[in-house]
């Protein structure tokens, strides 16, 4: 199930009521959302439901059983089942074709006849997300910083947490369990309505779009579109890519608030960040503080040589690129990434004349660098990425491909995310504020303009992260 | 600020039910349909004053290339209309024939026969069903829905709940999205824009730019017809044999003929024997001759005729009018 399926909506309601009807009943309340849960994740593939049970299963008991754990080489050998078993899962099904080709295409080209038959594995809906939100709890309690869960009915509803459960933002035990211990109170159901409203409108008016009528097209065949058509269709997929997974996130913290539970921030309009930090602290912002808490630090972080801190930079974004897709165009995205981070930490910084820069200016720039790494997140093979960059370089002007009213469909993605994101609370406010009857008819015409679009068809397009 | 949740759904809820209500109203809400092949049929649908129409062709795209109902008004002196539409299903059959059988006079209805079967509904179902008959219809898959399917989420469990939502849901929106389209000019399809802008797949009236597409070539340059008969699905209790007893209750109650016309596939071979067995309890079954529409000429793609080869099988189906279903082929075969 999908977000921005007609069938969530009916769902939605049933799950809130029952919620409501339960309101005074803590455990029944925690009951309520399991069960919601796991039909929104079993409608996707019932079997899988059960792989996920079996992951938030094993982590429960090897949390505890850690806890307990008498001596550190104990603790750390149940640590280590945690990792095999969440990461193994999860090598499995995400990576486990991606290495047997790159191990037959290394094996072609050193002229082996050796060729590892390619398994027909299904990539079960949000294992990335779960498997890297259940491993915090583990993590958390080694660390000691977090007391096991005494409820595996908590505990797998911290899991299995609907809203969340299939594209993030990733809930770390710590941010959640506690509010599943209290009496769950939606005391921002209309904040929570416009979020919801909101992050479908992004997604479906703007990502979507974007997505068919200018990134798809052009990256399908980027010969037939000059640089600058190719430069307009890289600037269209960063603010495609950037409504899709915001807009998923705004509806999964809004519906967080339907439920009384509180989800972290996942974007803080990052296409105004400067520098590769910045970014980094604005964009998928649940995924890199995971990276930075659970590797870059372990690994070091930057309180080692610099030679060393480089490498533990490279390796995070490199894993991060990884995380996203099982196809070295991520790699290469996380590689790129990573190199700007390392060149701004000891290169850039240093420089004085830089500070002097306008920041709109570098602002720009660094958008641009961001784009160039978007064009190997899109696509398809390390090759057809570079045929894309090497067309762009052959500064053709032609924009004959692309009416003016697409130029102002990338314009609204534009000024959605620097006009509309900075005052997206007061917004949702005022949207609170409003008297129901007034809030109903907001609500029945976003349902009209849903129903409009979706005579293009668009309506149902999967989100871009629920492949990861 | 609990209870703005309910009052809000109770605001769209009523909204909702005020566009079903005044949707039954004007002829605006019926022709609003995603589509605009679809809106010109319900155009049709809803006529001024009423028509009459000798022949009705109404199936799937297939039919909409294969049969030119302007070569058979002129060789039987008739008026004919081809209302051929995207993808198959005996469900869009029978909503694409209900109003224009209701609001208009049909003497016969030439019904395609498909070699297979859509299981699913057609994608455009949520847009065409009417309120009167989601009910029929939701009872229809409920009938196949047990415990079972409900405990494991079975995809027929899942497609019947997405159906039913998905009709009502269009329901509680189809007046306002009604008059948009008709203010934004949606509804006249008559324009070029509007034919284009949809993907039909083939509401062109004989294309002259229509060409036969390369990879079809390439692929079946060098196939030779091979005539076989097969038993082919039983389908007794599937959603055809529901709708196509549907449209039997439809064309008995408006004194129009029924009959079924197999078009084929490129190299297909005759509909099998159960599939015919079964369309025979509700009228005669026409099957052309099919080796000599086998030229790959006259085949833009695998599953359709155009050009000289449309106006090959529109003869056969001349021939099959003009002599009924004893001119059929493979008669005794089938």
């Amino acid at each position: 199930m999908v977000f921005t399926e007609l069938i969530f909506i009916p769902f939605l309601i049933v799950t809130h009521l029952a919620f409501l009807l339960v309101k005074k009943h803590q455990l029944l309340q925690v009951g309520v959302l399991l069960l919601a849960s796991s039909v929104f994740y079993a409608w996707w593939d019932l079997r899988f439901f059960f792989l996920l049970l079996y992951t938030a299963t094993a982590d429960y008991y090897l949390g505890k059983w850690i806890h307990a754990a008498q001596t550190a080489r104990t603790r750390k050998l149940l640590l280590l089942i945690s990792l095999v078993s969440n990461l193994g899962v999860l090598g499995y099904f995400k990576y486990c074709n991606f290495f047997i080709s790159s191990f037959n295409s290394l094996a072609h080209t050193l002229g082996l006849s050796t060729q590892l038959p390619i398994l027909h594995v299904i990539l079960p809906v949000g294992i990335s997300f779960y498997t890297f939100q259940s491993l915090s709890y583990t993590l958390d309690v080694y660390k000691g910083e977090l007391e096991p869960c005494r409820s595996w009915f908590k505990f797998i509803t911290f899991v299995t947490a609907f809203p969340q459960l299939v594209a993030g933002p990733i809930v770390r035990a710590r941010d959640l369990l506690y509010q599943l211990d209290t009496n769950l109170v939606s005391r921002s159901c209309s904040r929570g309505l416009f979020l919801i409203i909101y992050g479908a409108a992004k997604k479906i008016f703007l990502a979507d779009t974007l997505g068919y009528y200018i990134v798809d097209p052009i990256f399908a065949s980027p010969q037939n579109y000059s640089s600058l058509e190719l430069l307009f269709g890289a600037y269209a997929y960063a603010f495609q890519i950037f409504c899709d997974f915001s807009g998923y996130s705004d509806m999964a913290i809004g519906l967080g608030q339907l439920f009384g539970l509180t989800f972290p921030l996942n974007f803080s309009f990052p296409y105004i960040a400067s520098n590769p930090s910045e970014f980094w602290k604005r964009w998928h912002i649940s995924l890199s503080t995971w990276l930075r808490d659970y590797l870059y630090i372990p690994l070091g972080g930057n309180k080692v040589s610099p030679l060393r801190n480089a490498y533990n930079l490279m390796i995070v974004m490199l894993l991060g690129g990884l995380w996203h897709g099982a196809n070295w165009t991520f790699v290469v995205w996380g590689g790129l990434h990573g190199t700007y981070l390392i060149i701004h930490r000891f290169l850039v910084s240093r420089i004085l004349f830089v500070a002097k820069i306008p920041r709109p200016i570098t602002i720009f720039l660094f958008f641009n660098l961001v784009c160039l790494t978007w064009v190997f997140f899109r696509s398809q093979s390390i090759e057809s990425a570079f045929h894309f960059l090497q067309r762009m370089t052959l500064m053709t002007t032609s924009f004959s491909n692309f009416s003016s009213s697409l130029v102002l469909l990338l314009v609204a993605g534009v000024l959605s995310h620097y006009l509309i994101e900075p005052r997206l609370f007061k917004i949702s406010d005022r949207f609170a504020n409003l008297h129901w009857s007034v809030k109903g008819i907001c609500v029945y015409i976003f349902l009209v303009c849903l129903a409009l679009f979706s005579e293009k068809g668009l309506a149902h397009k999967a989100f871009i992260y629920f492949q990861f | 600020m609990r209870k703005d949740f309910l009052h809000v759904c109770l605001v769209v809820l009523a909204f909702g039910l005020f566009s079903a209500g005044i949707e039954s109203l004007t002829s605006l809400g019926k022709i609003s349909v995603s589509d605009s092949k679809w809106r010109w049929i319900r155009k049709l649908s809803f006529p001024d004053t009423a028509q009459t129409y000798d022949y009705v062709f109404a199936g799937s795209s297939h039919i909409w290339q294969a049969v030119k109902p302007r070569n058979i008004e002129t060789e039987l002196g008739v008026k004919a209309i081809n209302i051929g539409r995207n993808w198959d299903g005996k469900d869009a059959d029978f909503y694409s024939l209900k109003n224009l059988l209701q609001n208009n006079h049909v003497k016969n209805v030439v019904l395609e026969l498909y070699a297979e079967e859509a299981v699913g509904p057609h994608e455009y179902f949520p847009y065409i069903v009417d309120a009167e008959d989601l009910g029929g219809d939701i009872a229809q898959e409920g009938r196949k829905i047990s415990l079972i399917d409900v405990l494991t989420l079975s995809s027929a469990f899942k497609h019947f709940i997405n159906q039913s939502f998905q009709a009502t849901a269009d329901l509680v929106v189809r007046a306002p999205t009604a008059i948009i389209n008709h203010l934004l000019g949606r509804l006249d399809c008559s324009t070029e824009a509007c034919q284009k802008n949809d993907g039909s797949a083939g509401f062109y009236f004989d294309d002259p730019n229509l060409r036969q597409e390369p990879a079809f070539y390439e692929k079946w340059k060098d196939q030779r017809f091979e005539l076989h008969f097969h038993e082919g699905r039983i389908l007794e209790g599937s959603r055809a044999a529901f709708y196509v007893r549907k449209i039997k209750g439809l064309t008995d109650k408006y004194g129009a003929k029924l009959q079924f016309l197999y078009v084929p596939s490129y190299m297909g071979s005759p509909p099998g024997k159960n599939v015919v067995a079964f369309y025979r309890q509700f009228g005669p079954v026409l099957v052309p001759r099919l080796e000599p529409l086998y030229k790959i000429e006259y085949w833009t793609n695998s599953t359709h005729l155009f050009h000289e080869g449309s106006e090959v099988f529109t003869q056969n189906v001349i021939e099959l009018l003009k002599h009924g279903p004893a001119a059929s082929a493979y008669a005794g075969q089938l």
